[in-house]
C-alpha cells in the first residue's frame, strides 16, 4: 500500500504489481483483440461484441497454455 | 476527405499520418469508424505499456531490439526514449531506482509498447488493402436497409 502512495504514474513502473504480474496479459489481450477486430470487422459490425469473444478466446488459450507447460515442467521434466 | 473504398492518389501520405498518429491514415482514407478502432486500440496499448513500465520501459540503448519493434507505434515512442536516455537516466539515488524498471514489471510495460508497434505495421500495411469488393453484401445492406429487410 506504502508503495502505491509513493508511485508517480506514467515515470515509474508499477513495481507494485510484481506479483500479480500475470493479471496485465488481461488489457493487453484486449487491446491487441481492438486493433485486430477493428481492421478485419466491416466498418458497422458488432466490435465490442467481437472483442470481448476474442479477448476470452486469446485468455483461455493462454491459460491452457501455462497449464500445459506447468504439467510438463512438474511431472515430465523430473522424469527425465 | 475521400469516399470509403475508393482508391486514394497518396498512400505514401496515408502511410506517414499513420505513423504518426495510428489510425489517423484510415480517417484520412475516409474509414473513420476503422480509424477511430485502431487508434483506440493501439493509443491503449501505449498509454498502459507507460503506465506500466514507465518511461524506462522504452529504452533504445538497453533494449535495442525491442526499441525497433516499439518505433512504428508513432513518434511518442522517441519521445519516450529522449526522456529515458536524459531523465530517468540521470536521476539521482533514491528517486532513480524508483523510475528503473525491473523484472516482470518492465518487460510487460515494454511488451506493450513493442505490440502497439507491432499492431501498427499492421495497420499501415492494411492502409494498401483494397477494400472496394470487401463486404460488399453488408454495405449495402447499411445503405439500403429497407432493401436488405424486405429479402429477409
Amino acid at each position: 500500500m506504502t508503495h502505491t502512495l509513493c508511485w508517480i504514474p506514467f515515470l515509474e513502473p508499477m513495481h507494485f504489481m510484481v506479483g500479480v504480474w500475470y493479471l496485465l496479459a488481461l488489457p493487453l489481450l484486449v487491446g491487441i483483440s481492438m486493433v485486430h477486430k477493428g481492421l478485419h470487422l466491416p466498418e458497422h459490425g458488432p466490435w465490442l461484441k467481437e472483442v470481448g469473444i476474442m479477448t476470452v478466446q486469446a485468455t483461455l488459450g493462454v491459460v491452457a497454455l501455462s497449464l500445459v507447460l506447468d504439467a510438463f515442467v512438474v511431472w515430465v521434466l523430473p522424469v527425465l | 476527405m475521400t469516399p470509403p473504398n475508393r482508391p486514394f492518389r497518396h498512400p505514401a501520405l496515408a502511410l506517414i499520418l499513420g505513423w504518426l498518429l495510428p489510425g489517423s491514415g484510415h480517417l484520412l482514407l475516409g474509414q473513420r469508424i476503422r480509424g477511430l478502432r485502431v487508434m483506440a486500440g493501439i493509443g491503449g496499448l501505449l498509454v498502459l505499456g507507460v503506465l506500466i513500465g514507465g518511461v524506462d520501459a522504452v529504452d533504445s540503448l538497453r533494449d535495442r531490439l525491442w526499441y525497433l519493434a516499439q518505433l512504428p507505434a508513432g513518434p511518442l515512442v522517441i519521445v519516450l526514449d529522449v526522456l529515458s536516455q536524459k531523465v530517468v537516466r540521470t536521476m539521482d539515488a533514491p528517486a532513480g531506482y524508483h523510475a528503473i524498471g525491473l523484472g516482470h514489471i518492465n518487460a510487460i510495460g515494454t511488451l506493450y509498447i513493442a505490440l502497439a508497434g507491432l499492431m501498427n505495421v499492421v495497420v499501415m500495411l492494411d492502409l494498401f488493402r483494397d477494400r472496394s469488393q470487401e463486404h460488399k453484401h453488408r454495405r449495402q445492406a447499411d445503405q439500403h436497409p429497407d432493401a436488405a429487410r424486405g429479402e429477409a
